[in-house]
């Protein structure tokens, strides 16, 4: 074996060791109780399985089996092209003279870090398995966590090199362990000799690979050529043509800014995912004050959600020279940054109310409950534009501020009802003053 | 009213970090038409005193004057009129270097700028990445947006901080003749540059900077008579002076 991929392997151990005594014990009992409760219920649902059900011990383990393989398969290709060339122990291995062989044990190694979960998981499937089903069931699950991971990686590297194209190497990989897990998985109960089939297939494989595995030393640092992330340009400066010129440039530069940013795209499809799902939800388990869910469900997400503006991997922060040397007028970037998200809150607005007529809300009812929403997302996007000015040098504390300003306005406003909103009102102005004072003077 | 010619006058500025004295009691005159030099030994103040004099940090004591306007009453005319390209280069990621250059140029309301940002790119070499993100660019290349930007106008008066550190040698030849056909058409220039060599042979006026003060100030006859004078360069002159060696100062 290679020195430097043994010193690699040798990491977990050293990491490990690293670990504080107190740290040690903590994650001992953790895993202790993670591994009880989830073996006993495993042990529990597959007791059930085998005496309720026509299963049969080997078959579990093949269900099983194919059940975790086939997410662990799914992934790999995303691993391999965009997770496992960031990991900086790749940069110091890639430049030494690696076998071929070695480098597959490289990749399975490292694909380790990520594989932790399912990994994790496996422990209390793997007792519970030993707790109700035969040695022969348990063998046969245990071999093929060993083995799949290993010919996953394998699999993709081969196809990487021997077809030389990110595309076509991540389809054919799909392609082959579709066609597998839907052959041997499928066709379980239809073959008298599943495992013989099944050991001859995966002998086959290997055979191959082995025949030609000196395809793996012709490799040439393969990573160099992963893609960049980039999302495309789908939108562009010029298509803002229209728009009113004093805005033009600040409102362009925020949608694109954005639209061009995939965490941004992924945070609003999975904040908007969420909630539709806390809506349905909210119809099942409060159908008798759905609209006081509905009221309370949306606030919350619009003031909870938007916080994601303080962090710097979905909004850029603005700079000295933006804000202090260029001629920008306070009211043209706050309005900029209002519209451009104005438009989520419509869609957010969309989806609410057509989920509140479906649940067969008067439109009465809805429209007061738009028009609350809207007053309080433009509230909150107000505040958002000014602590962002405010403390632009400094999004973490500007975060603080948005915060603690919106429970002190809503705490004031619902509280004391003549007296809360003035003062709420006093301090928006104040800050809006100071706000103004870091860009015009 | 101010002088004639006289385009930026900065009058006994202090600036200060905490007890920390940045800058100490400058007083300096730009005219109009002239590329000026700032050079000076790591925390001399070089770019305290150019932060001060484009707004970012704030004046203990003194005033800057940008023609008749007073930056701390009139800073948004001022900015309408200053290009200014800062040592840390920030940019938007996602915006490709034309639209940066497009949202700037729109901003300071220029008029019809796509032929001024096509041959700007073209000086700086930037034509063919002019269109990718600029996440994707070097540092040199965000160096040379950032310069490209600043450029823009071009402006009645250009503040360059370090900016013109790393770039290729074809852009420095470029951008040379670019601010020099500038301060023709009556531009003031001041660049900060720890490159002695660049400030000796790109600028009509050095001013040093050390311990938070101007040192001294030449002009390029100042510095042909001093070299005649001493038989030495003006490197070696530099090199005296801020050690505390030499005393003579224009």
């Amino acid at each position: 074996m290679n020195v430097l991929l043994r010193y690699y392997a040798k990491q977990g151990w050293h990491y490990w060791h690293n670990l504080s005594l107190r740290f040690k014990i903590e994650l001992f009992i953790v895993g202790i109780i993670f591994v009880s409760f989830f073996s006993e219920k495993g042990a529990h649902l597959f007791f059930q399985l085998l005496n309720s059900r026509d299963i049969t011990p080997i078959g579990l383990a093949v269900f099983t089996l194919h059940l975790i393989l086939l997410f662990y398969a799914a992934t790999v290709p995303f691993m391999y092209y965009i997770l496992l060339p960031k990991q900086a122990g790749f940069h110091v291995l890639r430049v030494q003279p690696l076998a071929g062989s070695s480098m597959v044990m490289v990749l399975f190694l490292s694909s380790l870090k990520y594989q932790l979960i399912p990994l994790l998981l496996m422990v209390p499937l793997l007792i519970a398995f030993t707790l109700t089903t035969n040695v022969f069931a348990v063998a046969y699950f245990v071999t093929g966590i060993l083995i799949y991971p290993l010919l996953f990686i394998l699999t993709i590297h081969f196809l990487k090199i021997f077809t030389d194209s990110y595309y076509k190497s991540i389809s054919l990989y799909f392609l082959f362990w579709s066609i597998y897990f839907l052959f041997f998985t499928g066709l379980y109960f239809y073959l008298d000799h599943y495992l013989l089939y099944q050991s001859v297939f995966l002998m086959l494989i290997c055979g191959w690979f082995y025949y030609k595995r000196g395809i793996l030393d012709n490799q040439q640092y393969w990573f160099n050529k992963v893609k960049k992330s980039v999302r495309a340009q789908s939108f562009t400066f010029i298509q803002y043509h229209d728009f009113p010129k004093i805005m033009r440039p600040l409102f362009a530069r925020e949608t694109l800014v954005s639209l061009r940013n995939i965490r941004y795209i992924r945070l609003k499809l999975i904040s908007t995912m969420l909630y539709i799902l806390l809506l349905l939800a909210g119809h099942e388990y409060f159908p008798d004050n759905y609209i006081h869910f509905v009221a309370a469900v949306t606030f919350l997400f619009i003031w909870l959600h938007y916080a994601y503006q303080f962090n710097e991997k979905y909004v850029q922060p603005e700079f000295p020279l933006f804000m202090r040397t260029m001629p920008v007028k306070f009211f043209t970037l706050v309005s900029a940054r209002i519209l451009s998200e104005l438009i989520y809150i419509l869609l957010l607005l969309v989806l609410q109310n057509v989920v509140l007529m479906l649940a067969g809300t008067a439109i009465a009812t809805i429209l007061y409950l738009s028009a609350g929403i809207i007053i309080f997302a433009g509230f909150i996007l107000y505040i958002i534009a000014i602590v962002r000015i405010q403390f632009y040098h400094n999004p973490r504390l500007a975060g603080y501020a948005y915060h603690f300003l919106v429970i002190f306005s809503v705490m004031m406003i619902a509280n004391f009802y003549l007296v809360g909103p003035l003062i709420t009102g006093s301090l928006i102005i104040y800050l809006t003053l100071l706000a103004r004072r870091q860009i015009a003077r | 009213m101010p002088d004639e010619g006289i385009l930026i006058r900065i009058e006994n500025i202090t600036v200060c970090y905490g007890d920390k004295i940045a800058v100490e009691n400058v007083s300096f005159t730009f005219e109009a038409g002239f590329i000026y030099g700032i050079i000076g030994p790591n925390g001399a103040g070089k770019s305290s005193l150019i932060n001060t004099m484009v707004g970012i940090l704030p004046i203990h004591a003194g005033r800057v004057h940008y023609d008749q306007d007073d930056l701390s009453k009139n800073s948004r005319n001022i900015r309408y009129n200053l290009g200014y390209a800062p040592e840390n280069i920030y940019l938007y990621d996602y915006l490709t270097g034309r639209e940066y250059l497009l949202m700037i140029s729109e901003i300071k309301r220029l008029p019809e700028t796509q032929d001024e940002i096509a041959y700007l790119l073209n000086q700086l070499n930037l034509q063919e990445s002019a269109d990718r993100i600029i996440v994707s660019y070097s540092h040199g290349m965000r160096k040379k947006i950032a310069l490209a930007a600043s450029l823009l106008g071009p402006p009645r008066y250009i503040i360059l901080d370090e900016a013109l550190n790393g770039l290729d040698p074809v852009a420095m030849y470029n951008v040379r003749h670019l601010l020099r056909n500038y301060a023709k058409q009556g531009s003031t220039i001041l660049l900060s540059s720890h490159i002695l060599e660049l400030v000796e042979n790109w600028c009509d006026y050095i001013i040093i900077m050390k311990d938070a003060r101007l040192l001294a100030a030449y002009s390029q006859e100042d510095i042909e008579r001093l070299c005649a004078k001493t038989g030495t360069d003006f490197s070696t002159h530099f090199i005296r002076l801020v050690a505390g060696d030499d005393q003579s100062s224009a």
